[in-house]
């Protein structure tokens, strides 16, 4: 009889040193499900929308670029060369790169010259910081219901799929004749 | 005898018994100690990264390097170069009785991209070196920004606008 | 009865292990009780040294996110934040300037954030379950500094008089503070506010030994303020002492700011504690006001170099006659000039500060004049 009580006594203290042990794991556990840091969160919005409106305002200073009556100019990279992408889209296409369109830099129609520029300034930046990104400008045709990719999509590193965490630049509207553009900047991790 | 040797077994069982409670004790210390340690450790990464956070705030509101419009509003993200090109001089001069109560240990550096490539180093102070010579600072959290480079100092005088980004290291 | 021997040496023998056991089991209670009390004791000790510890380690790390929230708030220019601080319910929050250092923090705790370079203009004390930040921008003329006032919803701003239209434009651009429009102090209940600022803008409600309005006198004398404007730049502060108003400035605090909309020294003043946490507070902003003038000194420098080099883009403007100092009355040298030499002597003799004034006029005149009338590439 004492030595079942005994043996009882001893199963508790058993008993004690697992709960305390789990509560030791659970101590742990709290590292492990830590939420992700305020400045990752800050920095990633805010970096799609400082890169989204600087790209925008950029103006073109390649001596090539050449506008009405091929008189050098300096169009600004969202205002001039996306609207008159949007105007001339209908005569590029990605085999005939220097087909007609109002700016041109390098010989380039004004698409293909923004394509290729954007992809060069967001691989200098963001690429060079290892960001995973999608950037694409879409037109909104009044007549038409689906968007049209103008420039785009520039995807690196597998892109941003909606199920990622991701955040965006924003719309960046810009109303022409041709139709609405829309432009925006996925980033990722 | 027997009562004497039942009562000197019962001795050692309580000698034991309070051994093992003193090692438990000890066991519970050093755990408390490493878990502690480890919480100091993601204690100091959040600081850092909150003291990140707010220098790139505090930079890229800067009314020494912004961009302004007469009476309007500023520009956001955007930088004025006529003004960047003097900034260095201003925070290198006044460094140490100024400019360090704002950035701390810190290093910001802005880089242009487009047109030009041009390194504007505004700032840079980093820790002092330790008394046995290794480096003051053992970690360095960047926090990169694009900007806009606003150059009104042309032939047209018109605004034209570079792309470039702003480099802000803190050092913990 | 004794049967035998043995049975007498047993009843002997036994009576001494009952004296034996008695005394065993006393010394076993004792030490029992001696034992747990000093085991228990360190444990207690223990614990309350973990809680002062813990409520360090509150204090510090509210203080810095607040600090976090402060650098967000005040970036976020013209922008009001409406902070939830419940969980601070029970703590008071102390805000103090001396000698250019700001100090905020947990009443009676360590440690408190220190500033030397933004202006934060607030009560002294605030305990409150919301707090209200608010910044706006301070241009002399050009953007100088943000200012950040930092107020809560317990705290009652009761606005009295007109001041040519600031009452209307105050109220409107405080929406959602804790503010009100009177026409009379009798006007004045506390309510269950923690405390009170009353704004004179004619300069007649609020004088020195005068009664304070009634329901007032039930607050903390330190809880009821008023700041009374003598003029549109000229202000008083006053505090509650045994139900007078007393003058805690002895001499009239002088606004330096250039006329308009949203005259962020101005609010500065209103939600400022006293004149000495707003001249600390200023004295901030015109330190970073020195700074600036060199980094627009050359750029001045830049644009008149700019325009001496190509002669052509002035053949119908008149730009350098804007910038340089030989050039119209109001220029940009000029006023520079003045501006830097001005600043120096403000920062040791706040009196002197309202000499800054005129060459900011000039200077917001001359840059003006330069975008319009001449065309040219502005300063700011």
């Amino acid at each position: 009889m004492i030595n079942r009580k005994r043996a009882q006594v001893e199963i508790i203290g058993l008993v004690i040193i697992v709960i305390l042990i789990a509560l030791g794991m659970l101590f742990m556990a709290q590292f492990a499900l830590k939420e992700d840091a305020k400045k990752k969160i800050f920095t990633r919005k805010g970096l799609a929308y400082s890169t989204m409106s600087s790209l925008m305002k950029t103006t073109i200073s390649d001596q090539s670029c050449s506008g009405t009556y091929q008189k050098w100019v300096q169009p600004q990279l969202g205002k001039d060369l996306l609207e008159d992408c949007a105007k001339n889209y209908d005569y590029y296409s990605v085999d005939d790169p220097d087909s007609y369109s109002l700016y041109k830099c390098q010989g380039l129609h004004s698409c293909h010259f923004a394509n290729q520029l954007i992809k060069k300034l967001l691989n200098e930046t963001l690429g060079e910081w290892n960001k995973k990104y999608v950037f694409q400008v879409k037109l909104i045709r009044a007549q038409e219901d689906k968007p049209l990719t103008i420039v785009g999509p520039i995807k690196v590193g597998g892109g941003c799929p909606r199920s990622k965490d991701r955040d965006v630049s924003g719309l960046f509207p810009l109303h022409t004749d041709a139709g609405l553009i829309e432009s925006n900047l996925y980033l990722c991790d | 005898m027997l009562r004497k040797k039942n009562g000197q077994a019962r001795m050692n069982e309580t000698i034991a018994i309070v051994f093992i409670f003193f090692v438990l004790i000890l066991f519970g210390i050093m755990f408390f100690y490493q878990y502690q340690k480890i919480a100091i450790k993601e204690k100091n990464e959040e600081l850092l990264g909150n003291r990140a956070m707010d220098t790139t705030l505090k930079t890229l509101f800067l009314p020494e390097l912004i961009c302004t419009k007469g009476e309007a509003e500023p520009e956001d993200n955007c930088f004025d170069l006529m003004k960047l090109r003097h900034a260095e001089k201003t925070f290198t001069a006044h460094l140490n009785d100024y400019y360090y109560e704002l950035f701390s240990f810190a290093k910001i550096t802005v880089q242009e991209i487009y047109p030009g490539n041009k390194t504007y180093i505004l700032y840079d102070k980093e820790k002092p070196p330790l008394e046995d010579g290794s480096s003051g600072w053992t970690r360095k959290e960047p926090t990169y920004f694009v900007v806009t480079l606003k150059d009104e100092n042309n032939t047209e005088e018109k605004s034209n606008y570079g792309f470039g980004y702003i480099n802000i290291e803190v050092y913990s | 009865m004794v049967k035998n021997k043995s049975d007498k040496n047993r009843k002997s023998s036994h009576g001494l292990y009952n004296k034996s056991g008695q005394i065993q089991l006393t010394f076993s209670w004792i030490y029992i009780l001696i034992a747990g009390a000093i085991i228990l004791l360190f444990f207690v000790g223990l614990v309350f040294k973990q809680q002062a510890a813990a409520e360090e380690s509150l204090a510090f790390d509210v203080v810095q996110i607040m600090d976090s929230i402060f650098t967000g708030a005040q970036v976020s220019e013209k922008t009001k934040n409406f902070i939830d601080v419940s969980g601070l319910a029970d703590y008071t929050l102390s805000f103090t300037c001396e000698d250019g250092l700001s100090e905020f923090g947990i009443k009676g705790q360590s440690s408190p954030i220190q500033n030397v370079v933004d202006p934060i203009f607030s009560p002294q004390e605030i305990k409150t379950t919301l707090l209200i930040l608010w910044s706006l921008p301070y241009k002399l003329p050009f953007k100088v500094i943000d200012m950040m006032y930092v107020t809560s919803i317990n705290t009652k701003y009761f606005i009295l008089g007109d001041g040519n239209g600031f009452a209307e434009e105050f109220y409107n651009s405080t929406q959602d503070f804790n503010r009100v429009l009177i026409s009379n102090p009798t006007d004045i209940d506390p309510e269950k506010n923690f405390q009170v600022r009353i704004i004179d803008l004619e300069g007649v409600y609020v004088k020195p030994n005068q009664l304070v309005p009634a329901k007032l006198s039930l607050l903390e004398d330190d809880k009821v303020t008023a700041i009374s404007f003598t003029a549109s730049n000229m202000v008083n502060y006053f505090k509650k002492e045994d139900n007078l108003w007393k003058q805690t400035n002895l001499n009239p605090v002088q606004i330096i700011s250039l006329s308009g909309e949203r005259n962020a020294a101005k609010y500065a003043a209103i939600f400022a504690a006293n004149d000495e946490v707003y001249q600390c507070n200023m004295n901030k902003a015109f330190l970073r006001l020195k700074y600036l003038i060199e980094i627009y000194e050359e750029k001045a420098k830049e644009i008149e170099t700019h325009y001496n080099l190509n002669p052509e883009l002035q053949l119908n403007k008149d730009c350098l006659n804007y910038i340089q100092k030989g050039g119209y009355e109001q220029n940009i040298n000029g006023a520079l000039e003045s501006l830097k030499n001005i600043v120096a002597g403000c920062l040791f003799k706040p009196s002197l500060c309202g000499d800054l004034l005129q060459p900011a006029e000039d200077l917001k005149q001359a840059n003006i004049d330069l975008g319009e009338k001449g065309d040219c590439l502005t300063l700011y």
